[in-house]
């Protein structure tokens, strides 16, 4: 990656910049201190993946890079924006032409069609009538919805809202994409799909992608890995993390959910997929126990 | 906005049963309202009628008397030939209008006796829609709300004051709600009076002469009366019967209104939580507040419209149907009060919206990062 120089002023070579961010939650007794004085800069078309555990702040942080949240200290610059100088309106504005937003549920509204929901944001930045729906279609297209363009979300699966989903993060072609763990709630095949389908777009149209996820098979695509924990970036995987083998989660070496097979040692995420393990170790056991250590695995902040 | 996908009514035709249900009190409300304004203008219409309809140019009652229920005029009867003389009448006759209660098949009624004279037909029933349309003596016209009530027709008899009157016609537009009129001849309105008198004089002008110029010189010739036109005579009365009402008129129609917009309220509040998610979506998504807020507006003039247009498509027929039964039920609806209407239906969806406003500006979109 190429560093560009603060002082220099050339600052339009990152797309995301946190100096010092910290976000609190609460106050007093019920503080919460989600994000912890993180310092990141990402670079234009660069892809980050943001893994940790729950509960590490990964949510909270997307947030903050989406101006959705206001960090109780520090400075946020987007596309060479300082977040803190800006309107609500401007903010409003910055999220619907700059920034695409892919949640972990897929967030469509019920009463729309896949196309319409497309369609209303293309409508929110000023894109109307013919122009809309012919965008909506050609992005529905782009996902491999060409039939379901018509389909209430309550008439698709999970992994085909979550497309539409991606479809509208798209349609006002912003320059940063925003993903919360966009497979976790979707099958593992359903999964695959949609890593896929994000991997394409994020390499064919340059964006600047940030991913939080504990899906490992995310991990592949990113230029960086970081580890967030208790708030904190950290500079190297932990040893103390381990793959669920079942469903190729993180999980954390002190969970009690533990199998031993051919003298090693398996950690689980669930009881569920400790118990599929059980069924059929041999299966499982070659996806491996990777803990980190692995070569590329150590990462920057 | 048209080229906008329409949020405001897809989120109506998810929640159908509650738009209903609100649609029906706003059709309530309507129905308060325009009853109340329709009772309004019916009394209006019906003093109107009540003045005008005797169809002489002016009024002479006793001084300082507007000639209404609460200030009856007198005047004695021997003035008819001063009157005659004044310059620029041309006819003036005598009007007995006086109240009398009295029982038909075991039951009170109140009539508003009209004696008048026959010869000129002044004072005599303007609308009659059965029957003949004058009195000999012995005779009656009576008021149509009364004939329906009371199972009375042409050719029946009524008594009161120990007289038996044959009825001769059926007249409409003279139900004053509190009674109703019925015209005999003035010789037969005089037994029920005092000897000597009448109540007004109603006079006609010669042409080459104003109104004014008659009234002033009634006033001058005869300074115990007053004279004045038919309308202001009108006028008058309803300014002394109506003023009473017409603040109760507006309470009402303003409690109609405030019913009106609490329900479509009530239900914008309603919807806007329902659908709080999917606004947090939109928001995180980046449309504004205020473009939030518009789908808001939009459901809200969506209901109220509705509301409104179902009440004045149904309510005029209901309240036709209703006069049937209750026939004293004297509502008048005319095309701009349903003009009107419609625009207080957009002004109530717009006031309703006010409602949610503040709910939708503390939407927070960080929640749609929250797991389902
Ligand atoms: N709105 C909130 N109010 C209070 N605490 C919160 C809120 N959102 C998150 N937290 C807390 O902040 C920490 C980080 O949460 P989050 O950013 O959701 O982590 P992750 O996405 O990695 O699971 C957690 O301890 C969580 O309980
Ligand atoms: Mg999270």
């Amino acid at each position: 990656m190429t560093i560009t120089d603060q002082s220099s002023g050339e600052s339009t070579d990152w797309a995301i910049e946190l100096y010092n961010v910290t976000k609190t939650y609460g106050t007093k007794y019920t503080a919460v201190t989600a994000v912890d004085d993180v310092f990141l800069h990402v670079e234009r078309g660069e892809i980050v993946v943001i893994m940790g555990p729950s509960g590490s702040g990964k949510t909270t942080l997307i947030q903050l890079i989406g101006a959705l949240l206001t960090p109780t200290s520090g400075d946020i610059i987007v596309n060479g924006r300082h977040l803190e100088g800006l309107s609500k309106a401007d903010l409003s504005k910055l999220r619907r032409s700059e920034i695409g937003f892919i949640f972990q549920t897929p967030n469509l509204l019920a009463g729309l069609t896949s196309s319409q929901n497309v369609e209303l944001v293309l409508n929110l930045a000023g894109i109307k009538g013919r122009a809309a729906k012919e965008r909506a279609l050609h992005l529905l297209e782009q996902v491999g919805l060409k039939e379901r363009t018509s389909h209430l979300p309550s008439q698709m699966s999970g992994g085909e809202q979550q497309r539409v989903a991606i479809a509208r993060a798209l349609a006002n072609d912003p320059q940063i994409i925003l993903a919360d763990e966009p497979t976790a709630n979707l099958d593992s095949k359903t999964g695959h799909h949609v890593v896929e389908l994000l991997k394409r777009t994020a390499k064919n149209h340059g964006k600047t992608v940030i991913i939080a996820t504990h899906d490992m098979r995310i991990r592949d695509l990113a230029d960086r890995v970081l580890w967030l924990e208790d708030g904190k970036i950290s500079v190297r995987w932990s040893d103390g993390y381990m793959i669920d083998p079942v469903c190729l989660m993180l999980v954390t070496k002190s969970t009690i959910l533990r199998a031993e097979h051919n003298g090693k040692n398996y950690y689980f995420c669930s009881r569920g997929c400790l118990e599929k393990f059980k069924e059929n170790p041999e299966s499982y056991a070659s996806r491996g126990t990777w803990n980190g250590d692995r070569e590329g695995s150590v990462v920057d902040a | 906005m048209f080229e906008m996908v329409d949020v405001a009514l897809r989120n109506l035709a998810h929640a159908k049963s509650k738009v209903i249900v609100s649609v029906g009190g706003v059709v309530l409300s309507v129905f308060l309202i325009l009853t109340m304004v329709g009772l309004n203008q019916a009394f209006s219409t019906m003093m109107d009628d009540m003045i005008t309809g005797a169809g002489s140019d002016l009024w002479v009652t006793s001084k300082g008397s507007s000639g209404s229920f609460h200030s009856p005029s007198l005047l004695p009867m021997s003035i008819q030939d001063n009157l005659t003389q004044v310059d620029g009448v041309r006819e003036a006759v005598p009007l007995i209008r006086t109240p009398l209660s009295t029982k038909i098949h075991d039951e009170k009624v109140l009539l508003y006796i009209n004696g008048y004279d026959i010869e000129t037909g002044l004072g005599g029933p303007w609308s009659v829609i059965a029957g003949k349309s004058e009195v000999n003596d012995g005779e009656i016209i009576i008021d149509k709300a009364l004939a329906q009530k009371q199972n009375l027709e042409v050719g029946g008899n009524l008594t009161f004051s120990g007289k038996d009157f044959q009825i001769v016609g059926i007249s409409d537009k003279t139900n004053l709600m509190i009674a109703y009129m019925v015209f005999i001849t003035f010789d037969d309105a005089k037994a029920l009076i005092l000897e000597g008198v009448t109540n007004y004089f109603l006079v006609t002008i010669e042409t080459g002469y104003t109104l004014q110029q008659v009234v002033d010189n009634i006033e001058t010739a005869l300074p115990d009366v007053s004279a004045s036109t038919s309308d202001e005579t009108a006028k008058a009365y309803k300014d002394e019967i109506l003023g009473g009402f017409v603040p109760i008129f507006y309470l009402l129609s303003a409690i109609g209104l405030l019913v009106g917009i609490q329900v479509i309220g009530v239900l914008l509040y309603s919807l806007t939580m329902d659908k709080a998610k999917e606004y947090g979506i939109l928001k995180a998504v980046g449309a504004t507040n205020l473009q939030v807020y518009r789908v808001v507006l939009e459901q809200a003039i969506i209901v109220s419209l509705l509301g409104f247009a179902a009440g004045a498509a149904v309510i005029p027929p209901l309240i036709s149907v209703l006069q049937v039964f209750v026939p004293e039920f004297i509502v008048s609806i005319t095309p701009d009060m349903i003009f009107w209407v419609s625009i207080l239906g957009i002004l109530t969806g717009v006031v309703a919206s006010i409602l949610p406003a503040r709910k939708i500006a503390a939407i927070d979109p960080a929640l749609v990062f929250k797991e389902v």
